[in-house]
This record gives structure tokens, C-alpha cells and sequence, in this order.
């Protein structure tokens, strides 16, 4: 959600007031959002671009499709039993040096 | 996700054993599900106990141990070992996957067919972000770029995805800034 000082203030002049709101969001700035890398106030900000911008909300889609259909293809790899030669190397063998 | 020793230097041998897994999935995404990848695994964990000590604690275990897998990796590229063969890529040699239908395999078959063809730097820092949740700033740490780089990475490979899934550049719209070498394979520290 909107940080508290501009909640129930979703215009277009707000966002003009906001030097960085009224700049459409880069793809830089979607990946960002995708993986969590924004602070919260600029979150927020391309939140409310995408709310406004069906383009941009595709691209956002289509890069979390992307990231859950990695998952699907290498998540396997997380539960499958241990080869012999790896099971062997790590069966108490505490120091190697 | 890190472990010290009781006399609080390096990191021990149950820290690392709790990483395999991530370490085993890192290295399935890096190779593109080589059938050997685990040989990359066991090449790391062999490193890595082998250099425990060097591991500062209270530093991210996983991360470090990524960074040695990950620099075997590129070695192995250099001395042309074919564990590395991403351009044959098995219709559908990773495990644990059950797609629910035909045309959802298929679509997974293709993305992988599409990530196996990324600049490898590129589906590095893909995988780092995307597959292991690991920050930009850690992705930049582990390869041992800048952080930007990561960034412009990120972005042409995601790019490149989206436009190789849809079969029309023209409808993948924004594109995200072009050139930067993508010959640069960095050695991470």
C-alpha cells in the first residue's frame, strides 16, 4: 500500500509532486520490484504505475511466470537423494585438511 | 544458513552439508541439468572444507559457497570439459517435475531450451536472482562484478526470455538497454 502521507491520494498531481512517481518505471525498475530489491516507498510507487498501466503490469506478469517456471524446471534438484560419491564425501569426514 | 565452528572461525562441515542442496540446484540451473553436475557439487564441497577456514563467519555461507562453485564452473568451461554441453540440451532430464499437462511441459521444455542458449553470465546472474533468491548485492559479490552489471544482466536475459516465449519482439515491448560486453566472464575473489 501507499505510505500513509499520500494514502487516498492516487492523482495524477500527487504523483507529479513526487519528482520520481510521475517517471515511468524503467525495466530496471520492474525487475527490481519483481525480486524485492525496492525500498519501500519506491515499491509502492510502481505499484501504483502498474495499477495504472496494463503494459506494465504484463511485463511484470511475465516476468514472475518466468521466475515460477524456473523454479518448476531446477526445484527438483532440491529433494532428489544424494549421488554415492557426494553421500560418501560427506559421511563423517569432518576435517580434510 | 551460516555455521561457525565452536571457536567461531571458518565454518563446519554440517553448515555445509545443510547448503547440498541449494549447492545441487545452483549447479543443475548453471549447467542446465548436465546429467554431471554434481560433479561441480562434489568439486565444491571438496574446496570448500578444504578452505573452511578462510570462510569469515557471520558472512553468508551459501554465498560463498556458490562462489566456489561457481568459479569451478568457469574453469571447467576454460579447460572445455563437457559437462557444459547446453547446446543439446535433453528433452526433460531434470527430475521432480510433473507438469500438470502436455502444453505446460512444453512450455518448460522451451524456456529451458531458451536459458540454455543466455550467455552464460547472463544465466548466471539469472539463476542466482531468480532460482536461489539471492540479493543483487550478493549476485554482484558472487561473480564478482558490480552491482549495475547485475542489473543490465538481469535485464537482457529476461528480455531475451520474454521475446524467445512470445516468438514477437514486437509485442515484448520496453526494451532494456543494449550492448555491454557479454564476453566478461568475471572470476569472483
Amino acid at each position: 500500500m501507499l505510505p500513509g502521507l499520500r494514502s487516498g491520494s492516487m492523482g495524477a498531481e500527487m504523483a507529479k509532486k513526487n519528482g520520481r512517481s510521475s517517471r515511468r518505471p524503467s525495466d530496471l525498475d520492474l525487475q527490481a520490484y519483481v525480486d524485492g530489491e525496492l525500498d519501500a516507498e519506491r515499491r509502492a510507487e510502481i505499484k501504483l504505475a502498474l495499477r495504472r498501466d496494463p503494459a506494465l503490469r504484463d511485463i511484470v506478469h511475465r516476468y514472475e511466470v518466468q521466475k515460477r517456471a524456473i523454479h518448476r524446471i531446477f526445484d527438483g534438484a532440491l529433494d532428489e537423494p544424494l549421488p554415492e560419491r557426494l553421500a560418501k564425501l560427506i559421511k563423517g569426514k569432518p576435517r580434510l585438511n | 544458513m551460516v555455521g561457525t565452528t565452536t571457536d567461531g572461525t571458518g565454518c563446519d562441515h554440517a553448515a555445509i552439508v545443510r547448503e547440498l542442496p541449494y549447492l545441487r540446484r545452483f549447479a543443475r540451473a548453471l549447467t542446465n541439468g548436465a546429467s554431471n553436475a554434481d560433479d561441480l557439487v562434489h568439486e565444491c564441497v571438496v574446496n570448500a572444507l578444504r578452505n573452511s577456514s578462510k570462510f569469515e563467519p557471520g558472512t553468508n555461507l551459501r554465498a560463498w559457497l556458490f562462489t566456489i562453485l561457481r568459479n569451478s564452473f568457469i574453469s571447467d568451461i576454460r579447460r572445455n570439459r563437457h559437462r557444459l554441453d547446453t547446446t543439446n540440451v535433453p528433452q526433460w532430464a531434470c527430475g521432480g517435475v510433473s507438469p500438470a499437462n502436455q502444453e505446460d511441459a512444453m512450455m518448460l521444455g522451451h524456456l529451458r531450451t531458451e536459458l540454455a542458449r543466455l550467455p552464460k553470465e547472463q544465466n548466471a546472474v539469472l539463476m542466482l536472482v531468480a532460482l536461489e533468491g539471492m540479493s543483487y548485492e550478493q549476485t554482484a559479490e558472487i561473480l564478482g562484478v558490480p552491482v549495475g552489471t547485475v542489473r543490465s544482466r538481469l535485464s537482457r536475459a529476461r528480455h531475451a526470455l520474454r521475446i524467445a516465449m512470445e516468438g514477437d519482439p514486437r509485442i515484448a515491448g520496453n526494451n532494456p538497454p543494449r550492448g555491454g560486453t557479454f564476453a566478461t566472464v568475471a572470476h569472483a575473489a
